[in-house]
């Protein structure tokens, strides 16, 4: 169905052109899954895009071929021939008999455009960018069918435009297979979301909304770039397996687009492995898992953790290992109740103290809402129908609306953390994993007693800070050296010297050399912003690191390079960290104790291992299957 | 929707009192006493005091400030000082004259920079496109007066459209007076529709950038309907700030071409009677505009929360 042979993308930047993509070549058959693996800047994407004809082409230079095997289905075929002029400059290479192939990359717009939408859906990455803000998702969804209107075929009349459009379909028709489409994607109550705005709907439920807007047509292939990155675990799941339905049902192939490995693994037959925009290696799933060739495919493959192994390597290095602190205060967790699990590790704690580090930070009941908000996720379009559907029974109503503006925020918070200790706070965005970090920092007022101290949080000394988002969390007009110098000055650091000294000091920790002293923020790679984020909260010298979600935004290697560096500096350190993921894989590989939070309170809090191979909760359970499966 | 109306309104209401106070306060504190300007400086103080006393200047501040609300909420403004006449009178009809020249100046902003703002958008860096960036410039340089003068002279004197300097009254005859209007309401309109045009370009360019725009290709539709059907009601917020802006501006800006095209307007109205301590005249006509500008920007909000979804939730 589509074939790619020696596709190469180059940027023209500043008159010398840079390869971006190279030698791309493969091949997929009808309902075939193919995965494209590679990190970020590997080209998986821009690949796809090129694919789908969504790169302007003035700004690069393609080159190869990308054989469309058109169809007889709906006409398509028919009405590229029918185009003569496209003939006649030969871009349609008729091939033997009924098979006609079209070359996507010398395709014209018009022919482009009749294929996108129609033939080819595409998925993107975010799906709240990805939707015009202030249209509703029903116009969005059934755009495609607006766009294309219906074929010959469809209509039973013979009289097309040279579109192929025979007739618009009626708002009517618009709207019954919007909804159609929104059902087939497992979206809960269709006609509500069809007349609702992107911002009412939670991630998942977008996602879904933008496969159901790509399918709406019933493509041949859809090309998915990264349809779950910015989704959480359980959704991504969810996801995942609704694409297979898509694929099984439909017969759909599918162009599966992700950094993610083990995801790729779940649902592809064939796959890509691209690096810096070549292919190292290709072929079918089962064997490029089990017996990869390349070495980039193996560093990949052993950057993504298997936990048995893990666990076995972490044993064999315990028995090593010197009594840190990470075993101290293991016994006081185990307990059935969550608050009696506090108590009781004060309690041992308090009576171990001969052997236990001091507790570093302690929350103690700590609850905090934030003033009415509507809008988040699914409580929106709960909120509507109650309104709707119980009108007259007024007091209901207001209860159920306090009721879900009360679900916004942390209740009731008891945790712990000790000097030392690398404590993982996980579970879903909007869980109040972020809320907690920022009460903890001090970012949040929480309420004081009236010497001015917070009640409900203790901490000791100092709290250094590391966010998810590098890039905005640097100032973008400053260069490094001056953003670590400020943290200087502001501790009273004076001496131009003792500032070199200090910040070339924190630099090696961080294994980043001076010369990105000049340098500006953008300047810099992911990794690097983040090991001078770290860099910074460490000038602060402080005895809790509060890390949130500080490798989501990174790729699979040097999130592995950062949690390392998390890890070393923790123990050298002696600074306890409270980490906040939602990805559980880094939390094994990082943390001494996890909580798991839902919906603002902390559900389960139990030591790593126990954790991990024990899970007390049923969502704990779910949260883990879906990281591993 | 209902809500934010009602929200909207009451909003707007206390907005109007807060100002209807001040200038009131403002007017009564300033120096100068109506009663003597009226009357002369040879008056004798008797004769002042009874005026005051007929005018009711002797009353306490909050009484008068709450009779003359209540007049104004009614329309009435009190007796114009210079004039002898209510001040009702006086400006009621230059209202109807700077209403049309405001809209019909906003008409033609709306009218000429929506669809050139979007042309010159689809084609970025052509002719065209070039061509206005200069014309823009050009336009948005240009004194409203010289314009004025020039537009007199093309559209009066050349291709004698309409007779230069021969305002027709509206109450005369309407048609007469909308042709003469149409001149001072392109010399208002021109410059107001440069920065427009600049400024939805602009909107434009960035909106089309982001995400969103692929996924629109990406199911089929050309550039045409990605700028029409998703763009532009995304990229035209901002043009609609600026317009409703304008129309704050439009009585100022008018003050020029009212002169320049010889029309009795608000404008004109002010000036004079701020020259000659009209207060009256002047708390009216401030109130008037006023009331025009948070009307209006009432209005804006009420648009920008049809246009976009995300304004009506909070």
């Amino acid at each position: 169905m589509l074939e790619v042979r020696d596709l190469k993308i180059e940027f023209y930047d500043h008159t010398r052109p840079e390869v971006a993509v190279r030698d791309v070549d493969f091949t997929m058959n009808e309902g075939e899954i193919v995965g494209l693996v590679g990190e970020s800047g590997s080209g998986k994407s821009l690949t796809a895009t090129a694919i789908a004809g969504l790169i302007r082409r003035g700004d690069v230079k393609i080159s190869g071929e990308v054989m469309w095997e058109l169809s007889g289905k709906e006409g398509s075929a028919g009405r590229f021939s029918a185009e003569g002029g496209v003939a006649a400059e030969g871009k349609i290479a008729a091939e033997a008999g009924k098979e006609e192939r079209i070359d996507l990359l010398k395709a014209s717009r018009k022919q482009m455009r009749a294929l996108q939408g129609k033939e080819i859906g595409f998925i993107f990455q975010d799906p709240m960018t990805a939707f015009s803000p202030v249209h509703k998702i029903g116009y969005q969804v059934e755009d495609a069918l607006r766009v294309h209107g219906k074929t010959a075929e469809e209509t039973g009349s013979g009289n097309e435009n040279k579109e192929g459009k025979s007739a618009d379909y009626s708002k009517e028709e618009l709207r019954r297979c919007a909804i159609e489409a929104l059902a087939a994607a497992d979206l809960p109550d269709p006609e509500r979301v069809y007349n609702s705005y992107p911002f009412e709907l939670s991630g998942g439920m977008r996602q879904r909304a933008m496969i159901a807007s790509a399918m709406i047509s019933s493509p041949r292939l859809l090309i998915a770039d990264e349809p779950t990155t910015a989704l959480d675990v359980t959704v991504q799941a969810e996801i995942i397996k609704l694409l297979k339905r898509i694929n099984e049902e439909k017969h759909t192939a599918i162009l599966f687009i992700s950094h993610d490995l083990g995801l790729v693994r779940k649902l592809c037959s064939k796959v890509l492995v691209l690096k810096n925009g070549d292919v190292v290696e290709q072929g079918a799933a089962g064997e490029i898992f089990n017996a990869p060739k390349a070495d980039y495919t193996k560093k990949l493959i052993a950057a993504e953790v298997n936990f048995e192994e893990l666990e076995a390597e972490e044993e064999a290095a315990e028995g090593a290992a010197e009594k840190g602190v990470a075993k101290a205060g293991t016994q006081g967790f185990v307990s059935d109740d969550g608050k009696a699990a506090v108590e009781g590790a004060t309690e041992s704690s308090a009576g171990a103290a001969r052997e236990t580090p001091q507790v570093e930070c302690e929350v103690r009941n700590l609850t905090f809402l934030y003033p009415k908000r509507r809008n988040i996720g699914d409580t929106v379009i709960f909120a509507k129908k109650t309104k709707k559907e119980s009108l007259p029974e007024k007091t209901e109503r207001t209860a159920d609306a306090d009721q879900a503006n009360a679900g916004i925020g942390i209740h009731d918070i008891n945790l712990t953390i000790h000097k030392g200790e690398i404590v993982g706070l996980v579970g879903e965005s909007g869980s109040g994993k972020s809320t907690l970090a920022k009460c903890i920092a001090g970012l949040n007022a929480v309420k004081k007693d009236a010497s001015g101290e917070d009640q409900n949080v203790i901490r000791k000394n100092r709290v250094g800070m590391i966010f998810q988002d590098s890039y905005s969390a640097l100032n973008p007009k400053r260069r490094v050296g001056w953003l670590l110098r400020e943290v200087l000055k502001l501790q009273g650091v004076k001496d131009r010297a003792e500032q070199d000294d200090a910040i070339g000091g924190i630099l090696k920790e961080v294994e980043l050399s001076d010369e990105l002293m000049t340098r500006f923020p953008a300047e810099l790679s992911g990794g690097q912003r983040q090991r001078i984020m770290i860099a910074m909260a460490l000038l602060q010298k402080p005895t809790l690191l509060i890390a949130d979600e500080p490798v989501s935004a990174l790729d699979v290697a040097i999130q592995e390079s950062i949690t390392k560096l998390l890890k070393r500096l923790s123990r050298e350190r002696n600074v306890a960290i409270l980490f906040i993921s939602h990805d559980l894989r880094t939390v094994y590989m990082l943390c001494d104790k996890v909580c798991v939070m839902k919906e603002g309170r902390i559900i389960e809090e139990a030591r790593r291992k126990e954790l991990y191979s024990n899970p007390r909760e049923e969502y704990t359970k779910l949260l883990l299957r879906s990281a591993l499966e | 929707m209902g809500k934010y109306v009602v929200k909207k309104i009451a909003s707007l209401a206390l907005t109007l009192l807060a100002v209807s106070f001040v200038v009131f306060f403002l007017f009564s504190v300033i120096p100068g006493d109506p009663a003597t300007s009226k009357l002369g400086t040879n008056a004798t103080p008797e004769k002042v005091e009874a005026l005051r006393e007929e005018l009711g200047l002797n009353a306490p501040f909050m009484v008068r400030y709450f009779k003359w609300l209540v007049g104004a909420i009614r329309g009435d403004f009190g007796d114009s000082y210079a004039y002898a006449m209510p001040v009702k009178q006086l400006i009621g009809g230059k209202l109807v004259i700077n209403g049309v020249l405001s809209l019909m100046a906003i008409f033609i902003v709306c009218a000429v920079s929506v669809p050139i703002g979007v042309y010159t958008a689809k084609h970025t860096g052509g002719l065209i496109d070039r061509v206005m960036t200069v014309i823009n410039q050009i336009a948005m340089a240009f004194p409203p007066f010289l314009l004025g003068l020039l537009l007199t002279f093309v559209f009066g004197m050349v291709l004698r459209l309409f007779s230069p300097g021969a305002y027709v009254g509206y109450q005369t005859n309407f048609g007469k007076f909308l042709l003469y209007m149409i001149c001072p309401a392109i010399a208002l309109a021109l410059p107001k529709c440069a920065m427009c045009i600049k400024l939805l370009r602009t909107n434009i360019l960035e909106e089309a950038k982001k995400d969103y725009s692929k996924t629109v290709y990406s199911k089929g539709n050309n550039t045409t309907g990605l700028l029409y059907k998703y763009v532009l009601k995304n990229a035209i917020m901002p043009t609609i700030t600026f317009v409703g802006m304008l129309f704050a501006d439009m009585i100022a800006s008018g003050i020029v071409i009212e002169q320049t095209f010889g029309i009795p307007g608000l404008g004109r109205s002010l000036l004079s009677a701020i020259s000659v301590r009209d207060y009256p005249v002047v708390m009216a006509i401030i109130m008037l505009i006023a009331f025009g500008i948070v009307v209006v920007s009432a209005i804006t909000d009420v648009i920008h929360a049809i246009v976009d979804p995300r304004v009506r939730e909070e």
